[in-house]
């Protein structure tokens, strides 16, 4: 057992964090940490990714025919861990790291040709037609139509939980291209304009007031046939590829780690009201350390998928397992976050964003401003991408036999 | 041994209960346009609930209130947490529960004077709101760093508060402040006086909070209330079995709510509560239901001697079951729960800042053990 990185990649490592040092641009990171949503704004994720793409570093995701870096996973997780610890927009994960890979993986040359250079340049911004109002943890039972219609299909249906929907141009979309056959059979994977007729996007404001989410109705809308990924009926195929690809984001414990040591050094200026400190009552304190502990055996447990993939193996089934214990310990340290800053932690600004020269002046601490708004969003870590409860049956049924 | 409310008390809760249905009636619209104003509650439903005769209830009848008991509070409370009712209930509660003490400890000089804002408020003609907690304090009642030095006739008052709850819109304040002698005392402050510098903010249930700065503040020496520290902490009982009935009215609309939405949402060709997962997850929320309904009762019936004592732990026990209950109602609800579009994130909201009224589980877990 040896868990040190070879000194190849410790060269790396100083590589990535002498660019981060260099590229990354304050307002930047003050965007990151001053958004209390999942999702940074493309104002600030777009600036992100055109300075990786100068770079070459922006595809590290997909494979090198296609632009990838070649990375190896220790490369990739070294990356993705200095991002993070730099506070490094998150990237928006519905191009780069859903529909890329996919279109890499069962695209046409020409499908390729049209559309990744596109995700890159951030010209095409993507956004995902999965969920259902009636087809949430049960996908397979989606009732979006589309008819072949010649050269093309005519779409018709309702998708919800449509991240960035508002910002989006293109959407990847699940529909039933044959009702006559097992659910699963019948889905095929389109790829639909957003600026056509008949693409009605609503809003749906989240608890805390933002705007992440919308539904997104599709009335005789049209998506051409050579815009099909895979063949069709093909689509739960690549829609579970596509899923595999967007649980298995296995480097969130350096992000809950520095979040704990800011926090630490945060309880250390609060106020208890009795005796001192907050960061020195022992409740207090017990309750970071046992966190920080759950974000310990979080972050060996990444590096042990990652040992896997390093030695050229498969990963086991912990990605399910990493999902459930990434997402339960962000609600934790985000309640513990709402927590520590008292009735501060109460704030819930309605003016957004809540970073730049315009954002609202906080009441006691920009920390304390964004507390309340991110534990609220947070309850989402539990739902979306499967929600806790479809990840369980998942691991009792495919790892434990039950 | 017996339960059930009176002929009286079950009036009291029908009145509430017609209040909700007639002033929100589940529309969360009107309840979202409500919060959107300036004062952050709807002008029309304060004067509607003025005239059930709620804001009189638990003040004293000598006071010109109606002399409610705790279980009136309780049926009350209960009723308007249900109901997610916008208007500043609580917050008028205590205020008037502090003008009330302090009339009646002492037949003071300035008691008309107090009679005279103490009948505007519980007509709800004029919102005055407690300006107690500070920055410093925490949730620690005993922590005042404001001063009240006094100069000739009048008191000069210095200091910061924060978290003042229905701050935004209120016409007076119940400022806390040390006195030369190192006592806690409570003077009425006109939120227009010179030297106070409201800065309004929004709390997570929509409610118009403030901040006030307050420079050199002169207050006629008779604008003091009677009674210190003490009342305060008979005052913050009384508002943490309100607060603790709040939230089980809350936990009540969340369990009712999410119990139906599981029994008619249908995912993998069955209903949602037919799953074991979910059934176990309901019958832990209709547990901590039950067992915070026990708290609060048992709170409400307390003796006199055990009332802070009681009322503590109820806090304590609801406002974590509260949350509970919430965070499973948000999770059964799917992508839905997470939206603003549902009871459901509101009264999560809601339940937040109860839980922090005058002070969190924890402070309250502490004064519970310590009153033992």
């Amino acid at each position: 057992m040896d868990m040190s990185f070879s000194p190849a990649d410790l060269a790396f490592r100083d590589e990535v964090r002498d660019f981060l040092a260099d590229e990354l641009p304050q307002r930047l990171r003050d965007g990151m940490n001053g958004t209390p949503s999942v999702f940074v704004e493309p104002e600030i994720g777009l600036e992100w990714q055109r300075i990786l793409h100068a770079r070459g570093w922006l595809a590290y995701q997909w494979p090198v025919e296609v632009g990838g870096t070649g990375w190896t996973p220790v490369q990739r997780y070294i990356f993705e861990k200095e991002c993070a610890l730099a506070d490094a927009p998150s990237l928006s994960v519905l191009g780069l790291k859903l529909v890329g890979p996919v279109i890499a993986r069962f695209g046409t040359p020409a499908q390729k040709a049209r559309f990744l250079e596109r995700i890159l340049t951030g010209d095409d911004l993507w956004c995902q037609g999965y969920s259902e109002p009636g087809s949430g943890s049960d996908l397979a039972s989606l009732k979006t139509r589309a008819v072949r219609d010649g050269d093309r299909y005519i779409v018709n249906g309702t998708k919800i939980w449509t991240t960035h929907a508002h910002y989006a141009n293109w959407m990847f979309c699940l529909a039933r291209t044959d009702p006559d056959v097992k659910p699963q059979a019948g889905i095929s994977f389109l790829l639909i304009r957003m600026d056509q007729p008949g693409v009605t996007i609503r809003p749906i404001i989240g608890m805390a007031g933002d705007h992440e989410v919308n539904q997104v109705f599709l009335d005789d809308v049209e998506a051409l046939v050579e815009n099909r990924i895979g063949d069709e009926g093909q689509g739960w195929t690549i829609a579970k590829y596509l899923l595999e690809n967007e649980r298995g984001g296995s480097c969130a414990a350096p992000r809950l780690l520095a979040e704990l040591d800011r926090l630490e050094r945060m309880a250390a200026t609060q106020p208890s009201g009795t005796n001192g400190a907050l960061g020195h009552d022992t409740d207090y304190a017990r309750r970071l350390a046992k966190l920080r502990l759950e974000a310990e055996a979080l972050e060996m447990t990444e590096l042990r998928v990652l040992g896997e993939l390093a030695q050229g193996r498969k990963p086991g089934p912990q990605t399910s397992l990493i999902k459930l214990v990434a997402s339960t310990l962000r609600q934790h340290v985000d309640e513990l976050i709402v927590e520590t800053f008292g009735y501060d932690g109460l704030q819930l600004a309605t003016e957004r964003p809540l970073y730049g020269n315009e954002s609202p002046e906080p009441i006691g601490s920009k920390p304390a401003q964004l507390a309340m708004p991110t534990y609220l969003n947070s309850r989402a870590w539990t739902i979306f991408g499967g929600s806790n409860e479809v990840q369980k049956n998942i691991i009792a049924k495919t790892v434990l036999g039950l | 041994m017996n339960f059930d409310l009176t002929e009286d008390q079950a009036m009291l809760q029908a009145a509430v209960e017609r209040f909700v249905a007639d002033s929100y009636g589940g529309d969360l619209e009107a309840r979202r346009a409500a919060r959107l104003t300036p004062a952050g509650f709807s002008a029309a439903n304060w004067a509607r609930l003025a005239q059930t005769g709620v804001l009189a209830l638990p003040v004293s009848e000598q006071s010109g209130g109606l002399g409610g008991g705790h279980v009136e509070l309780m049926v009350v409370m209960e009723a308007l947490g249900r109901g997610l009712v916008a208007e500043p209930v609580l917050e008028t509660l205590v205020a008037a529960a502090l003008l009330d003490g302090a009339s009646q400890a002492h037949a003071a000089a300035n008691a008309a004077q107090h009679d005279a804002l103490l009948a505007a408020m519980i007509a709800g003609e004029t919102l005055v709101t407690l300006a107690h907690s500070e920055r410093e304090a925490r949730y620690n009642l005993a922590h005042v760093g404001t001063t009240a030095r006094p100069r000739g006739d009048i008191v000069v008052i210095d200091g910061a508060k924060t978290a003042v709850l229905a701050g935004g819109a209120a016409d007076h304040f119940i400022v806390s402040a040390r006195a030369s002698d190192d006592t806690v005392g409570f003077w009425i402050v006109a939120a227009d006086a010179p030297g106070v510098d409201r800065r309004g903010y929004r709390l997570a249930d929509g409610s118009a909070a403030a901040e006030l700065t307050l420079r050199g503040v002169q207050v006629a020496r008779d604008a003091q209330l009677s009674g210190g520290l003490a009342l305060l902490l008979r005052v913050a009982a009384t508002a943490r079995l309100a607060a603790a009935a709040e939230m089980l009215g809350l936990m009540t609309l969340l369990f009712d709510t999410t119990l139906s939405y599981v029994k008619t949402r249908s995912q993998f060709g069955k209903a949602l509560g037919s799953f074991q997962v979910i059934q176990h997850r309901m019958t832990d929320a209709y547990v901590l239901v039950e067992q915070a309904r026990s708290h609060v009762v048992r709170a409400a019936l307390a003796p006199d001697a055990g009332f802070a004592r009681a009322a503590a732990g109820a806090k304590a026990f609801v406002a974590e079951a509260a949350l509970s209950v919430a965070h499973t109602a948000v999770q059964m609800h799917g992508g839905m729960g997470i939206t603003d579009e549902l009871v459901i994130g509101h009264a999560l909201k809601r339940v937040r800042v109860l839980a922090l009224t005058f002070g969190d589980a924890t402070a309250a877990l502490d004064d519970y053990r310590r009153a033992a």
